[in-house]
């Protein structure tokens, strides 16, 4: 038996030097903001052979998980997902929104999981960035809403939030390799 | 009136699955409830659909076991375009089960349930996780990865794409596996059966024998079991009929459309999720004394209702762990001991399905035309018997839909093996986080499917404990967010 290498079985998310995971669940209207601006990048830029932008669905914490434990690491990790500040005193933020939150601005918690579903993906990218000493930007787009039944309808300023955001990681990310070199550091 | 302790984890869309511990007013515990979410709007989010387009969507509902929902959903599709699928077809959409079980076995005993018992349950938080595992044990770490790594390589290689799959059509799988993948498929699949059997072996040697007491007393309860086997009673996980079998070894079996003549869904008032129970069996009761109806899904439900498994190592694990336990065994935490033998199993499945010649066929589907029809299939999900049914009309577009996912058939198991865990582990008002910890460690070794819509940011769940006095009023709120 002939033992494959691990570059050879190197899943793209531990391969490449910049992996843009796009969380969030289409089938949850704003939800899907994730995974529209990964559709978006790959179908409209050429994303570098040094590069990976993932739909990583609602799959995210497996991934991470991966990235955690494995030897092979990208350098810069970009996490795109919807999140919900409006109401969050100090920070308020308008629908459509894109921002970027410092990751020590996510507090760690303190949590037992009782299934992968509920593992705290901050805790992940902040154990991430620990272990493997890579710097981890987070993308957000803030919420009109989130449906409390299915819809795969994005609201139309969330909608027109996923241009930008496409624009924003591909300009920043996705052009230059040094760039990422630059941002590990 | 006692106290009562409610663990109540908080998220975005109404992700809110609840432990409630009633105490009385001795300090013992009186009752409890698990309250576990259910997604909703899906029905009416899937009507007026193509149905064939239905097993890319379903795959979205979870990110954990997209390829139970992705095959039970393109099964369905067979039925409702009335079709059999390629025998290359069907060992495909075999091959891809196998291997995700072993993506998904491997990741839930080794990264979820197994830092409880390497680690212990009474270890802090910050190290009963898989990293504490990974730097306690760095060689299992790199092996775990190493072994994930290639199960999601080969499912890659199989299909596309193991994250989203869409190569379950109905009437077959879309695309031909080559003779130069299966090359390299091959070695693959006989590494992950290594690790497989080494997992087997190290954790009956070093794990289980340090936590006999703990198995023999957490969660345990008496109760039936469904699962999948083929005619002569050997396990499958992707095709058979519906074994139930009582407590006392007895049982029916089942095609899986005729599912309604034997589970019925009881409603409590305190859960959105409904409880499945066996209608033959009497009326529905979670009463730990004299429970009726109950039955339960996922692994140890599969190990105890199959007469063999057609693998060798994975039949010999089954020999012993009957010898052991006998059957059916009902205590709780032996689902991550058979968890153990599904992986094995699987693992040798892929080799097997990859030395089959037929798994390299051309033909990999039938054409289909739209009917009116309903359907109903069903597949083993990790997490249990996964039943898909829809009903399509003369143009094709879905005009119902309704699915039984692995959890809710295990909703009333697992309320019942907490309020038994919490009856044996909480006494005269004493309780710690260490207490705490072996109470989930009874809902974790169900390997519930809590929300697959909650993924927050900020940290998904975090726990809080209420405390209330006889009086009604709040003693006391412990968290543990810091």
């Amino acid at each position: 038996m002939t033992r494959p290498t691990m570059e050879e079985i190197l899943p793209d998310h531990c391969a490449k030097d910049v992996v843009v995971l796009c969380c969030g669940n289409v089938l949850f209207g704003d939800d899907g903001f994730g995974p529209a601006v990964a559709e978006r990048i790959n179908a409209t830029e050429d994303v570098p052979d040094w590069a990976v932008v993932l739909d990583a669905g609602t799959a995210v914490r497996e991934l991470l998980f991966d990235m955690i434990l494995s030897e092979h690491r990208a350098k810069l990790v970009v996490v795109v997902d919807a999140v919900d500040l409006a109401d969050d005193v100090g920070v308020k933020r308008t629908p459509g929104e894109v921002f970027e939150i410092p990751l020590d601005d996510i507090p760690r918690v303190n949590i037992s999981e009782f299934s992968l579903h509920q593992a705290p993906t901050s805790n992940l990218l902040q154990e991430l960035r620990e272990v493997a000493n890579l710097k981890i930007v987070v993308i957000a787009c803030q919420v009109e809403s989130i449906p409390e039944e299915m819809s795969d309808e994005i609201s139309p300023v969330v909608h027109a939030a996923v241009d930008r955001a496409a624009r924003l990681i591909t300009e920043t990310y996705l052009r230059e390799p040094v760039l990422a070199e630059t941002n590990s550091t | 009136m006692g106290k009562t302790i409610t663990i109540a984890p908080v998220s975005r869309i109404e992700g809110h699955a609840k432990v409630t511990i009633q105490l009385d007013d001795a300090g013992n515990v009186a009752d409890t409830q698990v309250n576990v979410v259910e997604l909703r709007g899906f029905e009416k989010f899937c009507v007026g659909r193509p149905v064939e387009e239905l097993p890319r969507i379903v795959t979205s509902i979870c990110g954990v076991c997209p390829w139970s929902h992705h095959l039970a959903s393109a099964k369905t599709t067979d039925v409702i375009f009335g079709v059999e699928p390629t025998v290359t077809g069907r060992k495909l959409r075999e091959l891809c089960n196998a291997l995700a079980f072993q993506e998904e076995h491997i990741l839930h005993f080794f990264i979820l349930a197994g830092p409880d018992f390497v680690m212990g349950p009474d270890a802090d938080y910050t190290v009963r996780n898989v990293i504490g595992i990974a730097q306690k044990y760095p060689e299992i770490g790199k092996a775990v990865i190493r072994n994930r790594h290639l199960a999601a390589q080969m499912l890659g290689i199989a299909s596309g794409k193991s994250i989203h799959p869409v190569t379950a059509v109905p009437g077959g799988f879309s695309k031909p596996l080559t003779e130069a993948d299966r090359e390299k498929l091959l070695p693959m699949a006989e590494e992950t059966l290594e690790f497989a059997k080494f997992a087997m072996s190290y954790t009956k040697e070093n794990i289980f024998p340090n936590y006999a007491d703990e198995i023999a007393s957490i969660g345990v309860i008496e109760t039936g079991f469904l699962g999948m086997v083929t005619d002569d009673g050997t396990l499958n996980l992707y095709d058979g009929k519906l074994r139930l079998m009582k407590p006392d070894g007895t049982y029916e079996e089942f095609a899986c459309e005729q599912y309604k003549d034997y589970i019925e869904e009881h409603i409590e008032p305190w859960s959105y999720l409904k409880f499945p129970f066996a209608k033959k069996w009497g009326p529905f009761s979670m009463d730990l004394d004299s429970p009726s109806g109950i039955y339960r899904t996922n692994s140890l439900a599969r190990i105890n209702v199959v007469d063999r498994i057609s693998t060798p190592l994975a039949q010999a694990e089954l020999e012993e762990f009957r010898e052991a336990f006998g059957r059916p065994a009902q205590q709780t935490l032996l689902y991550n001991y058979a968890r153990l033998i599904e992986l094995l199993y699987n693992a040798e499945l892929a080799v097997q399905l990859l030395n089959d010649p037929d798994i390299t066929g051309r033909e990999t589907r039938v054409p289909v035309t739209p009917r009116a029809a309903r359907g109903i299939a069903c597949v083993e999900a990790p997490r249990g018997t996964l039943i898909h049914e829809y009903e399509a009309d003369e143009n094709g577009m879905v005009t119902d839909v309704n699915l039984i996912v692995g959890t809710t058939h295990n909703n009333a198991p697992i309320n019942m093996s907490v309020k038994q865990a919490a009856q044996t582990l909480i006494k005269e008002g004493n309780y710690d986080q260490g207490t705490l910890n072996r109470v989930e460690m009874a809902i974790r070794a169900y390997d519930p499917c809590l929300s697959c819509a909650t993924h927050k940011l900020d940290g998904t769940l975090p726990i809080r404990i209420d405390i209330y006095g006889s009086d009604g009023k709040r003693i006391e709120t412990l968290t543990n967010t810091s």
